[in-house]
């Protein structure tokens, strides 16, 4: 059975997520990208108007860029050099795996987590790639195909899909904003993942939904316990105080990820799916940064 | 002035109490696992590497709801009880009334245990209760007075019903006065009966089968009795005789229908005067041993005084007489043929026949009236003729019997056994002799004057009958061997007894069971209770707590608690 949305429902999901890229977007602000020609100001030297730095004339030069000031007081031929203005590249890669769409108030959360992200990078004229990525494998997931409403292909997939997510399968390309929407729920250190992400120079974001039945479920006494992922049953006597212990490793391992992330300049934002998307973004991912305001 | 005491309107409502079990229960078992599926097992298999499935039942743990759903019961239980405070100087008699009649010999056991029961009931109505145990039998003695229920019980079980169908109203109106305003007077039968207002009546009994004598006949020839089976259903007995020398003869079986009475007869041993006729016992043994004597009369010395006119009438009065033998010396009757003309003194104890040496032939007119005295009623005297004759003269102490217009016709001189009958016509010139009315009056006579005597008799007589025992005047009081109340009345249990005065025996009897009303169990019912007489005691001597509506309050407010408490764990989890 498919957990993607239906198309109905993904262009309801779509719409909300337009309403939110209307007021909040990712962050391209306060930052030089390279990529090709846009808007943003990129790192190499352009055309924009914005000046950059000196160097000394060389022969062929266009005239028109001496820095005449410069040779009044140094009686040298100076250039100016102007920023280059360029689009960035948004590499988005999410988690397709079992659990994202486990509640269905998380598994909405996530369809409107990509199409904000997809709907941002189409504003801001940036160039979109996405990938679908479940355990150990991942497809290219064209835009067209998720703003046509269609399923990634590994949507759901149990096999092998106890792995965590493997976004170093993800071509990243050097200098891109790489976004990865994933409920960081896997065993295991942070750390390969956040330096895949971190990688050549990427700027990474980690959009990270949640929901309240995860963070404090209703357990109690005899539970079997079905993993959504690896498809198993675990019985389990549940008492009020494994279930404080639990509600206590809960907000730890999130806690890991946030330090980790934080050590390798990728910022992290969970996203609750018990409010409203554009409420929910202000309410974590504007601290941190993953988001910002449009105006 | 002590302290109201606390007694509760309703015990049964300690059953609540159960529900702390039920309390208990719903917190010990643990729910039935459920599935749910879940993202973040991983989290857990950290904190529990194994499985564990707690067990079906659990200890108890210790928790707020838990606590005040067993407040709650507890409170419940409270409320339900009906607590109320018996005002400290309540008073009050219960009057029991124990029907005496024989028939409750068969359920003695149960009516302790029944009374044992009940009666704790209407102890807890007030402060103090005054206990009256009676019985039915107007003739017997409180069986008990005072306030210890134990001793009214132990009353209770030594007491032994005597008597046959009786009246009870006398006792119920004597058991109504001794209870008083606010008493309470039970009435404990084996068969409802219809109560005057304000009497609890209390059954224990049931039908059960009886087979019994009913009675016997003794002639010349031996005895004859009547054996009964008093159910619907037919029943096996056997039966033996048992001598006077306390051996028991061979067993023989008979088996009657539904019912039925059926006649056997026996004779008695050799030289004995006494057999005792019994049966295979049952629960009802009153009248399962039947007691015969064989009867003997007291004789009677008859003397004849006759002279030339009713000699022969004489003589075949005494000859006709039964147990009378022939005396000339001490008689203790004389019949005696009296010379009117002679004017002399009418003698003692004697039977005193008018003789008119001169009788006339003129039948004497109108008509005979007999007054109103025991040797005269019921008999008649239609036919009777006389002659005109001298008359002896009646005196005003006379007790006349018969006239004949104005004419004493018979009549009694004297007292007691000096007493004489006077035949004031010749029956010579009547058709008396022939007249039954007057032989039986001269039996009747005879019989009074064999009672009046000082002897010996045996004869068989039913239990409780009056006796009718002559003595001497200066002697001392009779003895009669199987009572001990001093009644001049055969005993109350079927068996054999003797009357003696002064060590002589005056009188051998056997006191047979003679009502068999009493052997019928058909009727016999199981029955009523005194729970709601205790009920309408206490709250005629308590008072309700007038902490209840605080109670009921607290409950209320305990009940939103667990309710919060429950909600506010819900919401924790």
């Amino acid at each position: 059975m498919s957990v993607w949305p239906d198309a109905i429902e993904a262009a309801a999901m779509h719409a909300r997520s337009r309403v939110a890229a209307s007021s909040c977007s990712l962050p391209f602000r306060g930052q030089s990208w390279r990529g090709t020609s846009g808007a943003w100001s990129g790192l190499g030297l352009g055309n924009s108007i914005d000046f950059q730095d000196h160097r000394s004339y060389l022969p062929g030069d266009d005239p028109r860029y001496i820095d005449w000031s410069v040779y009044a007081r140094t009686g040298n031929y100076t250039m100016k050099l102007y920023r280059e203005e360029v689009s960035p590249r948004i590499e988005i890669a999410m988690d397709v795996s079992a659990s994202m769409f486990a509640d269905p108030a998380k598994s909405a959360r996530s369809v409107e987590l990509l199409y904000f992200c997809v709907e941002s990078a189409l504003r801001s004229g940036s160039a979109c790639v996405c990938y679908a990525i479940n355990g150990r494998r991942s497809v290219r997931w064209p835009v067209e195909a998720i703003l046509g409403y269609a399923s990634p292909e590994l949507a759901g997939d149990s096999a092998e899909a106890a792995d965590p997510p493997d976004i170093s399968l993800v071509p990243w390309q050097q200098g891109a904003l790489r976004v990865l929407i994933s409920d960081l729920l896997y065993p295991g250190s942070p750390e390969r993942m956040l330096s895949a992400l971190a990688s050549q120079h990427g700027r990474g974001i980690i959009l990270a939904p949640w929901s309240s039945t995860e963070e404090s479920p209703d357990w109690d006494g005899n539970v079997e316990l079905h993993d959504c992922e690896a498809g198993d049953v675990r019985v389990q006597n549940i008492n009020p105080d494994l279930l404080q212990r639990y509600r206590a490793a809960y907000q730890r391992h999130f806690e890991l990820w946030t330090d980790a992330a934080q050590r390798h300049a990728v910022r992290v934002a969970r996203v609750g799916s018990h409010v409203g998307l554009a409420e929910a973004l202000m309410a974590d991912a504007f601290s941190t940064g993953a988001i910002e305001p449009l105006h | 002035m002590s302290a109201a005491e606390l007694t509760f309107g309703n015990p049964a409502g300690a059953w609540a109490l159960l529900g702390l079990v039920v309390v208990a229960a719903i917190h010990l078992l643990q729910r039935q696992s459920r599935r749910v599926t879940v993202t973040t097992r991983f989290l857990l298999e950290t904190l529990q590497p194994v499985s564990a499935h707690g067990r079906r039942i659990e200890r108890i743990r210790n928790s707020l709801p838990l606590w005040l759903q067993l407040l709650i019961v507890l409170i419940a239980t409270w409320i339900l009880l009906q607590p109320r405070w018996l005002a400290p100087d309540t008073r009050q008699t219960v009057v029991v009334v124990l029907d005496s009649s024989l028939s409750m010999d068969a359920f003695r056991e149960e009516i302790a245990r029944r009374l044992s029961v009940e009666l704790p009931l209407l102890a807890g109505a007030a402060r103090a209760t005054n206990w009256v145990v009676i019985e039915s039998d107007p003739a017997r003695p409180r069986l008990y007075a005072g306030p210890s229920l134990d001793g009214a019980m132990n009353a209770v079980e030594e007491w032994r019903p005597r008597l046959g169908s009786h009246d009870i109203e006398p006792v119920l109106r004597l058991a109504n006065a001794l209870a008083g305003r606010g008493g309470s007077v039970v009435f404990v039968s084996d068969r409802e009966i219809a109560l005057p207002s304000g009497i609890q009546w209390l059954g224990v009994g049931a039908p059960i089968p009886n087979v019994g004598w009913l009675g016997a006949r003794v002639d010349d020839v031996g005895w004859t009795a009547l054996v009964r089976n008093h159910d619907s259903s037919p029943a096996t007995r056997t039966w033996a005789v048992r001598d006077a020398d306390d051996q028991i003869g061979p067993q023989t079986s008979v088996t009657l229908q539904g019912g039925e009475t059926r006649k056997l007869s026996g004779l008695f041993p050799d030289q004995t005067d006494r057999v005792t006729l019994e049966l295979s016992p049952d629960r009802f043994d009153a009248d399962d041993q039947l007691p015969i004597v064989r009867p003997a009369a007291k004789e009677l010395g008859v003397a004849v005084r006759s002279g030339d006119r009713l000699g022969p009438f004489l003589e075949r009065l005494r000859s006709s007489l039964a147990d009378a033998i022939a005396v000339d010396e001490n008689p203790d009757l004389q019949l005696v043929e009296f010379d009117v003309s002679a004017a002399l003194e009418i003698p003692s104890a004697s039977m005193v026949f008018a003789a008119d040496p001169e009788p006339r032939s003129k039948l004497l007119p109108g008509v005979v009236v007999a007054e109103d005295h025991p040797l005269v009623t019921n008999l008649s005297w239609q036919g009777l003729l006389v002659r005109d004759s001298q008359l002896v003269r009646a005196l005003d102490g006379d007790d006349v019997l018969l006239w004949h217009g104005d004419r004493p016709l018979i009549f009694l001189r004297g007292r007691g056994s000096d007493q004489s009958l006077v035949i004031n016509f010749d029956v010579s010139q009547s058709n008396a002799d022939r007249i039954p009315a007057f032989i039986v009056l001269l039996n009747r006579f005879v019989d009074r004057v064999r009672a009046e005597k000082v002897g010996f008799m045996r004869a068989n007589f039913d239990v409780n009958q009056p006796l009718d025992v002559a003595t001497t005047p200066d002697g001392s009081p009779p003895v009669i061997e199987g009572r001990d109340d001093g009644m001049l009345r055969a005993p109350e249990r079927a068996g054999f007894f003797t009357v003696t005065e002064d060590g002589v025996a005056r009188l051998e009897g056997s006191a047979q069971f003679a009502d068999p009303r009493e052997a019928e169990f058909h009727q016999a019912a199981s029955g009523g209770s005194l729970a709601a007489t205790a009920s309408d005691l206490l709250e005629q001597n308590s008072r309700p707590s007038s902490l209840t509506p605080a109670f009921l309050l607290v409950l209320f407010g305990v009940v939103l608690g667990s309710w919060w408490a429950v909600e506010r764990r819900k919401v924790a989890l």
